[in-house]
């Protein structure tokens, strides 16, 4: 049975809305502005619809109506008003304040259950649709991250680099996000939220190599300096490729695929590339999947270099502490975290035994 | 209520009222005397003339107000105008016609309330 909410300060009117109603809602009574909003409050996620007095004590209808549109729980709950029949005005303000219909004394049983009967159907094709929307919009947004996946296991392939790798810098840095959120670190940009989304993101962080020729990519040994230039370059494309795409300010996923895929290489010093930013100006994400790649780099055998063992990518990172990378990150980095990427490592190796 | 000998006579409450509030009401009988008794059970008559006589403008206006749209459910039209002639008074805060319409109010409320009983 749906739900509605009456209030009235009027025993009789009450009394008579629940007569007419009771027999096919649940009605909760209140019998002054201020109990009309704690019950409001209280039973606003299964609220169907409010009848609201005017002239009441404790808060009249207009302020209980105010407060309850300005409320993101009880802003789409439909209100509708009950006013006296000479109260032309009382109508017209209700209405333009946020209210649905109005209902007047005195109350005729059969318009009243029909008023409130279409405002309850509705407020439920409203929220169907709502729901449905809500779907699709969600799809559409897995849909553009499942693309986005696709197109940074495209690098993993072409580089002939581990196809773990994007896997592992993921969990490097979902276990170094959870350590942050733990030890409320960085609180003013890190919430469970963004922090979900940021691993998320930090797959994409290499998919500029795209445009990086195999050449270079699969060259065994150190680069030249003009093929590292080149290389490089693979920060700057990743960045303008995840901006082609961007279409909205407000994506936040597409906007800390951006800030790691250009960052990714900068120096805590200002000694990294593209943009030789320094310390805080580089963004959160991208310090965070720098040196959870650095590490993967470290322990991971590539076409340029052997595998190193898990203590001596720690004191790599250790002695990059302020150099290379942000000293904080560093810090929760070591200890407990770092024992989480050696068994990341471990776990999803590249040559699973 | 104790009735003099010497009250004037009583004029019966409109029937025409009575009879299109419990059509309202869906033709239940047995609500609409059920919610009669309950406006007469109720104070507000004496609680409005509590807040007249110490002037407490703002709760004798909510008072009248509620009367007025409570008689109004029941069909007591005219009780619910001299509420409404109270109300109106006190919005333009002219006391002293409020209390002439109250005393008005009260004499008609202690006639229906006698045929009620």
């Amino acid at each position: 049975m749906e739900r509605i909410l009456i209030a009235d300060d009027i025993a009789v009117n009450r009394k008579i809305l629940e007569e007419i109603l009771q027999d096919t809602y649940c009605c909760i009574m209140a019998e002054n502005g201020k109990q009309a909003i704690e019950r409001a409050l209280e039973y606003a996620g299964s609220l169907s619809l409010i009848l609201l007095d005017i002239m009441m004590p404790e808060y009249d209808g207009y302020e209980v109506l105010r407060i309850l549109k300005r409320n993101m729980l009880t802003k789409d709950i439909p209100v509708v008003l009950i006013t006296s029949l000479d109260s032309e005005r009382d109508e017209s303000r209700g209405l333009s304040e946020g209210a649905i219909d109005y209902i007047t004394k005195p109350f005729n049983a059969q318009i009243v259950k029909c008023r409130v009967n279409n405002h309850v159907e509705l407020k439920r094709h409203q929220d169907m649709l709502q729901e449905l929307i809500d779907k699709r919009t969600r799809k559409i947004v897995e849909i553009r991250e499942s693309l986005l996946d696709a197109v940074s296991s495209i690098i993993e392939y072409r580089s002939l680099e581990s196809s773990k790798h994007v896997k592992r810098i993921k969990l490097y840095c979902e276990a170094h996000l959870n350590r942050l959120l733990k030890k409320n670190l960085f609180s003013e940009q890190l919430d469970r939220k963004n922090a979900e989304l940021i691993a998320r993101a930090s797959t994409l962080h290499d998919i500029g190599k795209v445009g990086v020729p195999d050449s270079i990519l699969m060259k065994p040994g150190p680069l030249a300096s003009e093929e590292f230039e080149l290389m490089k370059k693979h920060a700057v494309m990743g960045g303008d490729f995840i901006n082609s795409i961007r279409d909205s300010a407000d994506d936040d996923y597409v906007y800390y695929a951006y800030q790691i895929c250009r960052h990714h290489h900068e120096w805590w010093n200002g000694g990294g590339y593209p943009d030789k930013l320094s310390g805080e100006d580089i963004p959160l994400s991208a310090r965070i999947v720098a040196l959870a790649d650095v590490y993967d780099a470290l322990v991971s055998k590539r076409v340029y270099k052997p595998a190193y063992s898990h203590e001596t990518a720690v004191a790599f990172i250790r002695a990059g502490k302020g150099t290379q990378f942000d000293p904080l990150l560093v810090d929760t980095f070591e200890g407990e975290v770092s024992e989480l990427f050696r068994s990341i490592a471990m776990l999803h190796n590249d040559c699973p035994q | 209520m104790v009735i003099q000998v010497d009250e004037p006579v009583r004029v019966k409450p409109n029937q025409t009222g009575r009879a299109a509030a419990i059509l309202r009401l869906n033709g239940n009988e047995a609500l609409y005397n059920e919610l009669l008794e309950m406006f007469f059970k109720d104070d507000a008559v004496e609680c409005l003339h509590g807040y007249l006589a110490s002037g407490d403008v703002k709760s004798a206006l909510l008072t009248a107000h509620g009367m007025k749209g409570s008689a109004a459910n029941l069909g007591l039209e005219t009780l619910s105008d001299l509420a409404g002639n109270v109300e109106r008074s006190l919005r333009d805060n002219d006391v002293a016609a409020a209390q002439e319409a109250f005393s008005k109010l009260q004499r008609e409320f202690d006639t229906i309330s006698f045929f009620q009983e």
